[in-house]
């Protein structure tokens, strides 16, 4: 059993490894982000079968992505090569593709996940930014508001999820509520006038990646779509601890 | 794929184009909007005859989803996709 991510962008970020892992499939799985993908996806193999319709049950979650694991085991179980492809990375911010595996592997299928292209890979590359220069905090949105998560202003922070910021089901039309709850958060350490990116990679090959730039204390009204992502950008230079800059051996900055 | 109905739908289009590399690094190494539309032009007349420019000139995700979910909801058998939120709490 093989699960693969296609990537964000439609057909062009899937690797070979994966397109490999769909072909040798007897049954391919496949959950897109929208009904283009989803076409696409159809394409690729003889036996394809998307595993959206789950959603439309309308059930708890947790249960929703329970089934789609059982949907992907049960080929398997019966001796059958199953690939299942997920949009993005098959491991972030999708819960089936792990579920899958670690079940698969209990009852003693082989089971591998294959690393894919992220919103957060694509992200970086669009907006020029690199985890390495500041540190990288990276929060599901809600998460971040109901468990109080530390930030720090010195270090980047991406917030996923932002434009279903309190969403406990599945939605067809977000109602982008709560970002005023964001941005009080982010003002208390960031300041109001901080300047943050609402992004969302671009799926369509004929069209750039939606970057708005807003400060803290317009988020409530930025521009918004269910797939946004927000990049807050660090404000402050971190401070040094010298003792452990002594301990290093290394010079702090003058 | 969306009923045709005798003419390329924008979905059509992009699934067309996102699995020709060769014509998407033409399109990235082609310098103006307007020389990237015109190239788009020539490769998909049939659509830009009923569809216009408007859909390249905007370049605007939102508005390019906007279309080809029309373009699903008016082809048999497809529904609009609901948006899944990943619950961590």
């Amino acid at each position: 059993m093989t699960v693969v991510g296609t990537g964000i962008r439609l057909a062009t970020q899937l690797t070979p490894e994966a397109r490999a892992a769909i072909e040798r499939a007897d049954e391919m799985l496949h959950v897109a982000a929208d009904p283009l993908a989803s076409t696409w996806l159809d394409g690729l193999h003889e036996h394809a079968r998307s595993l959206t319709p789950l959603y439309d049950s309308g059930g708890p979650r947790l249960e929703i992505y329970s089934r789609m694991a059982d949907e992907i085991v049960a080929p398997a179980r019966a001796g059958r090569r199953v690939c299942a492809a997920f949009y993005g990375n098959p491991g972030v911010f999708s819960r089936p593709g792990h579920t899958a595996i670690r079940r698969a592997r209990a009852e003693g299928i082989p089971a591998r996940m294959l690393p894919a292209v992220s919103a957060q890979d694509c992200l970086v590359a669009d907006l020029g930014v690199d985890p390495g220069d500041h540190g990288w905090l990276s929060y599901d949105a809600t998460d971040f508001l109901l468990h109080r998560r530390p930030i720090d202003a010195a270090c980047a922070l991406v917030l996923w999820q932002i434009g279903v910021v309190g969403e406990t089901g599945a939605v067809t039309d977000p109602q982008y509520r709560h970002l005023d709850l964001v941005a009080e958060r982010l003002a208390a350490v960031f300041g109001t006038d901080h300047e943050v990116v609402v992004y969302e990679a671009s799926p369509y090959p004929v069209a750039s990646a939606m970057v708005e730039r807003v400060r803290i204390a317009n988020l409530p009204s930025a521009p918004m779509t269910p797939l946004a992502t927000l990049y807050v950008p660090p404000a402050t230079a971190p401070s040094v601890d010298g003792e452990v800059a002594v301990r290093l051996g290394v010079a702090p900055p003058s | 794929m969306p009923d045709l109905r005798g003419n390329l739908t924008l979905a059509e289009v992009l699934l067309d184009l996102a699995q020709q590399p060769e014509r998407l690094l033409e399109l990235e190494d082609t310098a103006t909007k307007e020389q990237k539309i015109a190239l788009l032009e020539g490769w998909y007349p049939e659509y830009f005859r009923s569809a216009g420019r408007s859909t390249f000139v905007e370049d605007n995700i939102r508005q390019i989803r906007v279309i080809i979910e029309a373009d699903y909801e008016a082809s048999p058998g497809h529904t609009i996709r609901i948006m899944s939120v990943y619950i961590t709490f």
